[in-house]
């Protein structure tokens, strides 16, 4: 139990730098798909507040678990 | 972003049917359900419930891969539908205009003027685009490109009676 522990407390901030560089670079390139070929600007007004605001929850909920995950003993 | 030529107006916009977008998103959709289904049947063995559930920091660090999973899945998510909405035809009084969008990094525009079209024939084939109305639309022509495939469209028949009236007039 402890050695899984070990391992999670250097694979979770690797997990949580992984997925922060993976969604900074896909939101770069669906946001330029968005913006450059979209019809409907509205449409895609509504679809990047939704896309942006549920990223950024994400990321919150991963970074509070992590923190709490490293400093809880 | 599609450029209008002068005096050019859009009639009709119009994307491939929803059953498309769903049937890629059913990965997805398993991909959520079934790490659910194996945390909770593992649950119920005991070495397994100490270890990833026996205090608040195998629980937290249960979560956080849980969360990231999701985290990856609903970002897969956007890219398909982003790949679903910019793959679009265009009908305006003077061009059929067929983008499509092949991933995130190649994408094909392919327009039509309505006085190059000869013929067009639709093929609505099997119970559920019969069902869904759906099916594929072959576009004759008489420039370079001499027959365009657009598949899996929503109200094909509706759409060849706009551009047929479009060629009439």
């Amino acid at each position: 139990m402890e050695t899984t522990h070990e391992i999670l407390t250097i694979a979770i901030p690797l997990i949580f730098l992984i997925a922060l560089i993976f969604w900074g670079v896909i939101s770069a390139v669906l946001n330029h798909h968005w913006t450059r070929y979209g019809l409907n600007a509205k449409k895609i007004k509504i679809i990047q507040k939704i896309y942006f605001g549920l990223s950024v929850a994400f990321l919150a909920i991963m970074f509070a678990l992590m923190i709490i995950y490293l400093l809880y003993d | 972003m599609i450029n209008l030529l002068e005096d050019e107006k859009i009639i009709i916009e119009q994307r491939r049917h929803w059953i498309v977008v769903l049937y890629q998103s059913f990965a997805l959709i398993a991909a959520i359900i079934v790490p659910l289904l194996i945390i909770f049947s593992l649950s119920a063995i005991e070495p397994i419930q100490v270890l990833f559930f026996g205090n608040i920091k195998s629980i937290t660090g249960l979560l956080f891969i849980l969360i990231s999973w999701k985290f990856c899945i609903f970002t897969i998510f956007f890219i398909v539908w982003t790949n679903y909405y910019l793959d679009v035809i265009v009908v305006t009084n003077k061009r059929l205009i067929d983008v499509e969008q092949r991933g995130l990094f190649a994408r094909d525009q392919t327009s039509i003027p309505i006085k190059n079209i000869q013929d067009i024939k639709i093929e609505i084939i099997g119970f559920l685009p019969s069902l869904l109305k759906f099916g594929h639309i072959h576009v004759q022509t008489a420039g370079q490109i001499k027959e365009l495939l657009i598949k899996n469209l929503p109200n094909p028949i509706k759409i060849k009676d706009i551009i047929l009236n479009l060629i009439s007039y």
